[in-house]
């Protein structure tokens, strides 16, 4: 059923239509699905990703909520304790903070204290990503938080076919799910094939295919690296693009096996580089596949520090792809 | 105080001592009690201690020298009288009292016309306190040593390429393990990375240089280790392909010489192979030639022999002749019986190279094409009938060879690994020496 790889002659949506056809086919399919967040219903987010909705399913599975994230955290955890599958919408992935309580010390720990009695099937999505001139606290990437947690599960689709894929495991799946949608890619077009496929979480897939250097990237930052991957190629290296899909699991293998292949690798996500997803993964690869290395393993995160409204300065703060360029010429020795 | 280090006299009728290998060098910074040596005496070998703290200096004493009881052959000195005696007496072998005197005494980079190096005294402060050889430091203009002359020697000395100032070689992990797969030193290749580290690539090409090398047939001539009664070596058309029969009936008279002259022991070792099971695997995967257990066990044997030379000697003349080679022989069954082709230099060569080289007189030697060359000058044998089933045997030494190794079938077997009973890769095997060169204790070396 599940297909890993789209095909280029499926039809081709955007990545947030790829989202909101992915919510319609699980809440026609099941009538437990719904979705609650600010600003779903009647303006379909602020980013316009969940217009038509409301019209197909009506304000009573598709609700406007009070200005609460921590409200409707609460509401979505016991929604789903009591048998519903709800889809709690957080507009900025920066308002996550004020959830952190019920997702981290009710809906990751519910199952396991309970001795399996209960279970938390919900969904938290909301946004991450830089470069839109939102200032700091709009424009963060705080998906390491929740990967840091035992009992969430973190998707961070790059593709919109990947969104569709993770957003129906993520409905469908028994355990709280947040999955992270950047910004910035929501008017990205690719491939979706008509019908149902799924993509099971802790599958990484490889983007691109190279020998040189391996560029581990997540979200957004995959088409940073595509679009570095092509630079590079004109000098001569020839870069990998590995999405790991899930933070949470996380592909280990896929990502060390590809480091051993190329003996390099860079990690590249748009969360703050100290004590994050770059971090996690560099040091897996660096465990795993030590003893294929030619060169230390390289993070590129966001800058540590607020991340700036001015256009220019925000540019700076996050990896952008001449940056990916430089640092792998670098790791390969071309400089 | 500066300290004379002397050949110890260890035993009580001991007139010499030879010295066996400096585990300091020249230059090196010592503290007392630290091993400094190995001397061989009539009876053993043994670690000799340093008997100061400073810095060793003055080496007269070359490895394999001789040298009689209570000679000086090193001096220790402070770092303050390095700089001293650097300024003043410049490199001089043994004693100091005649120093002075040495007619071969090179004069420092930047004399001054009485023969003394000329630097600033803090110059002369940040020689001592770094360990710099004031002679070895190029002058400005003003033609005295100073301080910063001294700092620039230091900053390009610590980036000696390949080294991070302690000594320690810098590499990859992956150029470390290419390196060690195939047994290449790493400290002989010029690192490509950062301050000079040794990276994959860097190891691929040493590697490949090895196995472009042209193998030496056959040892430089000028050699003592020279086997002056080697019969396999005719001196009549040595180009001329042999016939398959010939060197079969020198082969026969030559084991026949030795099994009936020379008394011969034999040391047997069940080993784990394992670890050289897994080797072969990881090496297979990336060679494009085939690689045999054989081939391995040429570069274990090799690597072996460079550690006890002894095992590595001829016997000629009713002497032990170090060789300074290492040729492996393999003992290559044929039609007709047995030839001994050689892998020359094969401590230096890479796996690859060896592969190439075995199969090479493997191939020649089943066509009935061997040269003279192909089988002159081993050092050492090794007799493999892994292949054929066997599980352990004894082989003839091969005069003048010192040794032969014989190599059963890995085959699995019981063995005990920590307390508990597991099946293992097992091989046997067998060392056979001549009586006059082994000596027992020294062949018996343990991995």
């Amino acid at each position: 059923m599940s297909m890993l790889k789209p095909s280029p002659t499926d039809r081709v949506l955007t990545f947030s239509e790829a989202i909101r056809e992915a919510i319609a086919e699980e809440m026609r399919r099941d009538p437990t699905v719904f979705i609650m967040g600010e600003d779903v219903a009647e303006a379909g987010t602020v980013f316009k990703v969940l217009v038509g909705l409301v019209e197909e399913f009506g304000p009573q599975r598709v609700i406007d909520s009070p200005i609460s994230e921590a409200g409707i955290a609460g509401l979505g955890v016991g929604a789903a304790i009591t048998g519903m599958r709800p889809i709690i919408d957080i507009m900025f992935g920066d308002f996550i903070t004020l959830t952190m309580d019920q997702m981290v010390n009710q809906a990751a720990k519910t199952h396991y204290m309970s001795g399996g009695k209960l279970k938390v099937p919900m969904v938290l999505r909301t946004t991450l990503g830089a470069t839109r001139r939102s200032a700091a606290q709009h424009s963060q990437s705080l998906h390491a938080w929740f990967s840091h947690v035992p009992g969430l599960i973190v998707a961070i689709p790059s593709t919109p076919y990947d969104a569709k894929g993770l957003m129906k495991s993520a409905i469908r799946n028994d355990n709280p799910v947040a999955i992270f949608e950047d910004k910035m890619l929501y008017q990205l077009k690719g491939p979706v094939p008509e019908g149902e496929y799924l993509i099971p979480f802790g599958v990484a897939d490889i983007k691109r295919e190279g020998t040189d250097i391996t560029l581990v990237a997540t979200s957004s930052m995959v088409q940073v690296a595509l679009e570095a991957a092509t630079l590079l190629a004109d000098l001569g290296i020839s870069a990998e693009v590995v999405d790991p899909r899930t933070t949470t699991p996380l592909d280990k293998q896929t990502l060390i096996d590809s480091a051993k292949k190329t003996s390099r690798a860079i990690v590249i996500d748009e969360g703050y580089e100290q004590y994050g997803v770059t971090a996690e993964i560099a040091s897996v690869i660096a465990d795993g596949a030590f003893y294929y290395l030619d060169a230390p393993v390289k993070r590129m995160g966001a800058m540590n520090v607020p991340v700036p409204f001015s256009p220019v300065l925000e540019d700076v703060t996050v990896p952008m792809p001449q940056g990916v360029v430089d640092m792998a010429k670098m790791l390969c020795g071309k400089n | 105080m500066a300290k004379e280090v002397i050949m110890p006299a260890l035993g009580m009728a001991q007139e010499t001592g030879t010295l066996l290998a400096w585990l300091k060098n020249e230059g090196d910074a010592v503290t007392k009690g630290e091993p400094l040596m190995t001397i061989a005496t009539d009876k053993t070998d043994v670690e000799i201690e340093a008997n100061a703290t400073g810095i060793l200096t003055k080496i007269t004493a070359k490895v394999g020298d001789e040298v009689p009881v209570g000679q000086a052959i090193a001096m220790i000195l402070t770092p303050a009288e390095m700089a001293t005696s650097q300024a003043t007496a410049p490199a001089t072998p043994a004693v100091v009292t005649q120093a002075a005197a040495s007619p071969t005494s090179q004069p420092p980079v930047a004399a001054a016309p009485n023969g003394a190096v000329s630097a600033t005294p803090v110059a002369m402060r940040l020689a001592a306190e770094h360990n710099v050889d004031l002679s070895q430091v190029k002058a400005g203009a003003t033609g005295k040593i100073q301080k910063e002359d001294v700092l620039a020697y230091i900053a390009t000395r610590d980036k000696a390429p390949a080294s991070n100032g302690n000594g320690r070689i810098l590499a990859s992990p992956k150029a470390k393990r290419l390196a060690s797969e195939q047994q290449i030193d790493l400290a002989m290749i010029t690192g490509s990375g950062p301050d000079g580290a040794v990276l994959a690539a860097d190891v691929l090409a040493a590697e490949q240089k090895t196995i472009t090398q042209p193998v030496q047939p056959s040892i430089p001539t000028a050699t003592p280790s020279e086997p002056t009664v080697a019969p396999v070596q005719p001196s009549a058309q040595p180009a001329t392909p042999f016939t398959m029969s010939r060197p079969w009936k020198i082969m026969a008279q030559r084991l026949q010489q030795s099994w009936t002259t020379v008394p011969h022991f034999y040391l047997e070792r069940e080993a784990n192979a394992s670890q050289l099971v897994r080797w072969r695997e990881a090496v297979q995967a990336r060679a494009k030639a085939k690689i045999t257990y054989t081939d391995l066990l040429v570069k274990l044997v090799a690597v072996a022999l460079r550690k006890h030379p002894r095992v590595n000697a001829s016997w000629i003349d009713e002497n032990i002749v170090l060789n300074d080679q290492i040729n492996v022989g393999l003992a290559v069954a044929v039609e007709e019986g047995l030839l001994v082709p050689v892998v020359s230099n094969a401590d230096q060569l890479g796996l690859a190279a060896i592969a190439t080289r075995r199969a090479e007189v493997v191939e020649r030697a089943q066509a009935g094409k061997l040269t003279p060359a192909d089988m002159s000058h081993g050092t050492f044998t090794i007799s493999n009938l892994g292949m054929y089933g066997i599980d352990s045997f004894n082989a003839i030494v091969n005069p003048p060879q010192a040794a032969i190794l014989a190599i059963g079938r890995i085959a699995d077997r019981v063995v005990p690994v920590n307390g508990q009973p597991a099946v293992q890769p097992m091989t046997i095997l067998t060392l056979s020496c001549a009586w006059s060169m082994g000596r027992g204790r020294r062949s018996s070396y343990r991995r």
